[in-house]
């Protein structure tokens, strides 16, 4: 018997207009974990999307254990044992864990049509227990974390005696240690010999996890490595085809007046006491583990949510602040963690989207001013080099890196003086990375203040002048550049160490 | 394939398959009238005469359009209609008894009656966050008996002569002026939609209300005003209406609402929000009317209308999922 359990050869794929696979390659072994890497747009999904069925190929050929096939529907692919598991799950959220595990397949009372719950159930503890989750299955769905849905996905795949199991971005929405929880899983997984094919924007997990790697670029196979014989350098290189000069290009800037301070900001149940001021020409890092408190600071400065007591000062002048409308008129801006949808209007086009918070500036009078909206569009187009074929692009059809500079764009023309950025970069590859960074260094030189929220920490060192550590809705430390180090982030983060701050 | 793909661009432009129906639907009613002997289906007169039944439920429409746009549904048009009908024949009566050149504020009073309700209903909607369905669906049923209640069910007639304007009087001698005031309405509406924040808003809320929200957008104060303004259009219908058939009945206007949403939905507007058209929702009337007309024309009456209707509904909403599936196929 071979080693190889999945082969996919040539596979080409024409969407009109663009070559969007162009004879690309992917090979995997039993009890392989294979990392699939490339920028947004490089074809990693259709490629992913061909293997599940949902997306034809227009040439090629796959084989699984050896065996031609021929994928025709996602029913099908899963059939054949090849099981996704994408970044938004495919689970029904007030089903219970059970019966989002058996959907469509449930055990019957032989001879009837009613299902027969107590197998049902008895199975659904099995393969749960198989992934090392100890719940009960009959709770519904909605009730569990994140990283607990992630396990009952993994387990439904397991069900169906899945021999490859693709991971899109696992990691994305989980705290370390649950994602040390998925390594032991994968590690379990592998050796049952099942082959993975785990796709990830973190070069460093792939180090921790993954056998292999492939890496793609504009839809063209670049090549598979060994994970131990390849470097990050070597990879980012490989993906964005050019070489990165800093994936931190981090510029000092003197310390300019203070733009935004708050006092005692507090929201019972959600944090507690907050003080800090941010100014013109520096980035203070908000970090923390997830659940800290750190976005709903963001939210309460911005006016989403309401504040319970605690002052709000711009510009040394205190501001009432009760919604995002006030906010913006004193010259806050927040890029939210959630682009798609809090950020954007996804259905609204790239004009649209980019003069939504400021229409009053392309307003005469009564009536918009269309020929400068579109002006303004454009200029920020060419200014933050957001790659689309024009301004009437519809906002969903942009990768995450475009769609992010749009949602900058808007908040230039607000004329924010006070910029909250929450996650900037999740979900957005290597090369929009640093092209983010850049614009950020921009605004910092034209005198805008910035506070960055990020679970990241290489990015929170790499970028922030300060940083600042929540842990359970109190700030519990502030660190300096240079003497911010991962460590005593984590040790703030963890509460190991309290301490108070000025 | 150059040629299939060209045509597939031009079938994914909505306007383009519904002008095809209405084309068709013209050739069709003219054929089978010829065989009946009754030629001149597709003629000046009849598009005059379709162009005026469709004025009333397009005066709706394009309220309800923004409403739709914005996420949200208005199924209380029909007795908005009927009541605001009911109390400006009743008021033309009233003022009548004084003086005929008061009867025209009979008609300013109907209109109002709607904007007072709209301010009820949007109330309701954005202050305490219940669904737009549920708080007009209670309107459609409440209003509808208080105009019963009011009338005692009977119609109100006879009317001052001066109340006939509205809905009989012709301009150049030819043209209903319920065709004019459905086209003033119409361009406003379009402005609106176009080329002021109100609009833009209202788009806005409907594709996402949490990021129009976080944009700054006055979610609250424009959901209110596009309630406001469908509920001011529908009794301007209402008002038209009672006119046009020279009494207020309270009778008037059951499942209007149907049939002002489904023009909406054939023109392309999603029920989801956030996308649409008014020109659509002219081609939508048009479509819906024509077909009325044409089916009034070879002799089927109505309920073999309403067989008819439900499946246009249906191949229209069919066709916006295959011009969906299209543009998949596109690619991103």
């Amino acid at each position: 018997m071979s080693d190889v359990l999945l082969e996919m050869r040539d596979i080409t794929k024409r969407f009109p207009g663009v070559l969007a696979l162009d004879k690309v390659k992917l090979e995997v072994r039993y009890g392989e974990v294979h990392c699939l890497i490339g920028e947004n747009g490089a074809g990693k999904s259709t490629l992913m999307k061909i293997l599940a069925g949902a997306v034809s190929m227009d040439s090629g050929q796959i084989f699984l254990e050896g065996q031609p096939i021929q994928i025709i529907s996602p029913y099908h692919a899963q059939q054949l044992g090849i099981s996704m598991i994408y970044q938004e799950f495919n689970l029904i959220p007030y089903l219970s864990v059970a019966e989002n595990i058996f959907l469509g397949r449930e055990p019957r009372i032989p001879g009837t049509p009613f299902i027969n719950w107590k197998k049902m159930y008895a199975e659904a503890q099995e393969v749960l227990e198989r992934v090392g989750l100890k719940l009960d299955v009959r709770i519904p769905v909605a009730e569990l974390s994140i990283a607990q849905q992630q396990m009952v996905e993994i387990a439904k795949a397991l069900s169906i005696q899945a021999k490859i199991i693709v991971m899109d971005e696992p990691s994305a929405t989980l705290t370390d240690h649950e994602l040390k929880t998925l390594f032991e899983l994968i590690r379990v997984l592998r050796r049952q010999n099942i082959g993975i094919i785990y796709i990830s924007h973190r070069l460093e997990e792939l180090y921790e996890i993954g056998n292999r790697v492939t890496v793609m670029r504009d839809g063209q196979y670049i090549g598979t490595y060994e994970v131990c014989d390849v470097t990050r350098e070597d990879l980012i290189k490989m993906m964005v085809g050019r070489e990165l000069t800093e994936e931190y290009p981090k510029v000092s800037l003197p310390r300019g007046k203070e733009r935004l301070r708050v006092k005692g900001l507090t929201r019972k149940g959600a944090f507690y006491d907050i003080n800090f001021s941010v100014h013109a020409g520096e980035i203070v890092g908000l970090t923390g583990l997830v659940g800290a408190g750190r976005t709903e600071v963001a939210r309460a400065i911005f006016g989403a949510d309401p504040i319970d007591t605690g002052k709000i000062f711009v510009d040394g002048q205190e501001v009432k602040i009760h919604s995002p409308q006030e906010a913006i008129k004193n010259g806050i801006g927040l890029l939210t963690e959630d682009r798609k949808n809090q950020g954007l209007v996804l259905g609204m086009t790239i004009r649209e989207n980019t003069t939504l918070a400021n229409l009053k500036e392309i307003t005469n009078g009564f009536f918009l001013n269309l020929a400068k909206e579109r002006q303004v569009a454009e200029n920020y187009v060419r200014d933050l080099q957001i790659r689309t074929p024009s301004i009437e692009q519809i906002a969903q059809n942009l990768s995450g890196g475009n769609q992010q500079k749009v949602v900058l764009a808007k908040w230039l023309f607000t004329q924010s003086r006070v910029l909250i950025f929450d996650e900037p970069t999740r979900g957005i590859d290597v090369g929009a990375k640093s092209e983010i960074f850049k614009l950020m260094n921009r605004l910092l030189e034209e005198g805008v203040a910035i506070l960055m929220i990020s679970s990241e920490l290489p990015e929170v060192l790499g970028m922030c002048d300060r940083i600042l550590v929540m842990h359970e809705g109190h700030l519990s430390g502030e660190l300096s550049r240079n003497e911010a180090t991962q460590e005593k982030i984590m040790q703030f983060a963890t509460g190991y160490k309290k301490q108070n701050v000025a | 394939m150059w040629l299939k793909e060209s045509i597939q661009k031009l079938f994914y432009r909505s306007w383009v398959p519904l002008t095809i129906t209405l084309i068709i639907e013209f050739a069709i009613f003219e054929i089978i009238g010829r065989k009946q002997g009754q030629p001149g289906f597709a003629s000046f007169s009849t598009i005059i005469l379709i162009l005026n039944q469709l004025s009333i439920f397009g005066i709706m429409a394009v309220g309800m359009t923004f409403v739709i746009m914005s996420g949200g549904i208005d199924l209380s048009i029909g007795s908005i209609g009927a009541m605001s009908g009911v109390i400006s024949a009743m008021m033309a009566v009233h003022f009548a008894s004084i003086s005929g050149s008061f009867v025209p504020l009979s008609f300013l009073i109907g209109i109002l009656l709607g904007m007072v309700i709209g301010i009820i209903m949007g109330s309701i909607i954005t202050l305490w966050d219940i669904p737009p369905f549920i708080v007009t669906l209670a309107f459609m049923s409440l209003l509808r008996g208080l105009a019963n209640i009011i009338t005692n069910g009977k119609p109100i007639s006879p009317v001052p002569e001066e109340f006939l304007f509205l809905g009989r009087g012709l301009w150049v001698q030819f043209i209903p002026v319920s065709i004019i005031i459905f086209g003033l309405i119409f361009f406003t509406g379009l402005i609106i939609l176009n080329y002021t924040s109100i609009g833009r808003h209202t788009l806005a809320i409907g594709g996402n209300e949490e990021s129009a929200r976080l944009s700054g957008v006055p979610v609250k104060k424009t959901k209110l005003l596009v309630y406001i303004l469908c509920s001011t259009f529908s009794a301007l219908a209402g008002v038209i209406l009672a006119s046009r058939m020279g009494s207020g009945s309270p009778k008037v206007g059951v499942g209007d609402e149907l049939a002002v949403i489904a023009s909406v939905v054939i023109g392309g507007t999603s029920l989801s929000g956030g996308k649409g058209s008014l020109w659509g929702t002219l081609l939508g009337l048009c479509v819906v009317f024509t077909l009325n007309s044409g089916l009034n024309w070879i002799g089927i009456e109505t309920f073999g209308q309403q067989v008819t209707l439900g499946f246009v509904i249906l191949s229209a909403v069919l066709m916006d999922k295959l011009q969906g599936k299209i543009k998949e196929q596109q690619g991103p």
